[in-house]
């Protein structure tokens, strides 16, 4: 049951890829706390709540998932790299690391996902295109 | 020879019954002395307060005379001392309404824009790796060679001969 509905998970993230690859587009951090995102975009009070919420949650989890993969990783080395090689542990463990993959890939893709449903359409590609036109960080506060 | 005082009539017991003070001295002192009198201004004070009392229970209710309760006397007590939870619970609310308030929780005081770039920074270096982790999780070795091992390979001294060489798929290249 849990096969399946990772092996799914992998083929949306498969079908999606081209979108999450586009994750670049999207402004890192609270940008929704720069004058600058906000003015244009309009944000609310209450759609600064909210996403503070989506991005605590998200990177938290993708934190969760970067420390496990690095575990299990570590895991496959030493299983891998053992004088005596024990396949069958070997391909378990890559299967492991494959799964935690799919769910960081999936983690990943839900934020931009939420992100999208929360700006609608017209605001998300507006978003794209003023972070491409972003002076950036480097910048002083006061030329943005 | 003393001056003898005759009872009190029916107007004076009256006046006795209404306000003593305004019977002069000399039928005040008969009054205390006289039983008789006395008993007199009893008896009308006790008809006058049972007819007060029947007046008062048969009167009809829109000529009752309304009565205040006794929180509503005037004399303030504080609400903690009528109900003391309600007062903590109203204490409480005040205490954590002021903590959330706008004026308290200022929204930009948290996020000043020097912290949100920061941390900008750090999350676009932290999804860096995260990508780098999603693309291949393992160490390049595990997964596939080189390509530039191939040609190591074809060039290594101790498998060519001089003027042999050979390209990738195996056929040889005039030099």
């Amino acid at each position: 049951m849990f096969k399946n509905a990772l092996a799914i998970l992998a083929a949306i993230i498969l079908f999606l890829y081209p979108a999450i690859c586009r994750a670049k587009d999207i402004p890192p951090g609270r940008w929704w706390h720069v004058p600058y995102f906000v003015e244009q975009l309009q944000i609310t009070d209450e759609q600064k709540d909210e996403l503070d919420k989506l991005f605590d949650y998200n990177r938290n989890r993708l934190a969760e998932l970067k420390k496990q993969m690095e575990q299990e990783r570590s895991e496959l080395i030493k299983a891998f790299d053992q004088e005596h090689l024990n396949e069958s542990t070997a391909i378990t463990q890559m299967k492991k690391l494959e799964n935690t993959r799919t769910l960081l890939a999936a983690t990943r893709f839900s934020y931009s996902l939420e992100l999208r449903k929360m700006l609608g359409h017209e605001r998300f590609q507006r978003l794209k295109t003023l972070y491409r036109n972003w002076p950036g960080v480097q910048q002083p506060p006061n030329h943005q | 020879m003393a001056k003898k005082i005759n009872h009190l009539d029916e107007q004076q017991i009256i006046e006795a019954v209404i306000d003593e003070r305004g019977l002069d001295a000399g039928l005040r002192r008969h009054l205390f002395e006289c039983s008789a009198c006395h008993a007199e201004m009893k008896a009308l004070q006790a008809g006058l307060d049972r007819f007060g009392k029947i007046s008062r229970e048969g009167a009809p209710e829109h000529f009752r005379k309304p009565t205040i309760s006794e929180l509503g006397t005037g004399v303030f007590k504080p609400v903690w001392k009528i109900r003391p939870s309600l007062g903590i619970g109203v204490a409480f609310a005040s205490i954590l309404a002021l903590l959330l308030s706008p004026l308290t929780l200022n929204r930009e005081r948290i996020y000043t824009l020097d912290a949100v770039y920061q941390e900008m920074l750090q999350d676009d270096k932290f999804m860096t790796e995260i990508e780098k982790l999603e693309e291949n999780p393992l160490p390049r070795f595990y997964v596939d060679t080189d390509p530039g091992d191939d040609d190591k390979e074809i060039q290594n001294p101790g498998t060519m001969r001089d003027n042999d060489s050979v390209t990738q798929d195996g056929g040889s290249r005039d030099v």
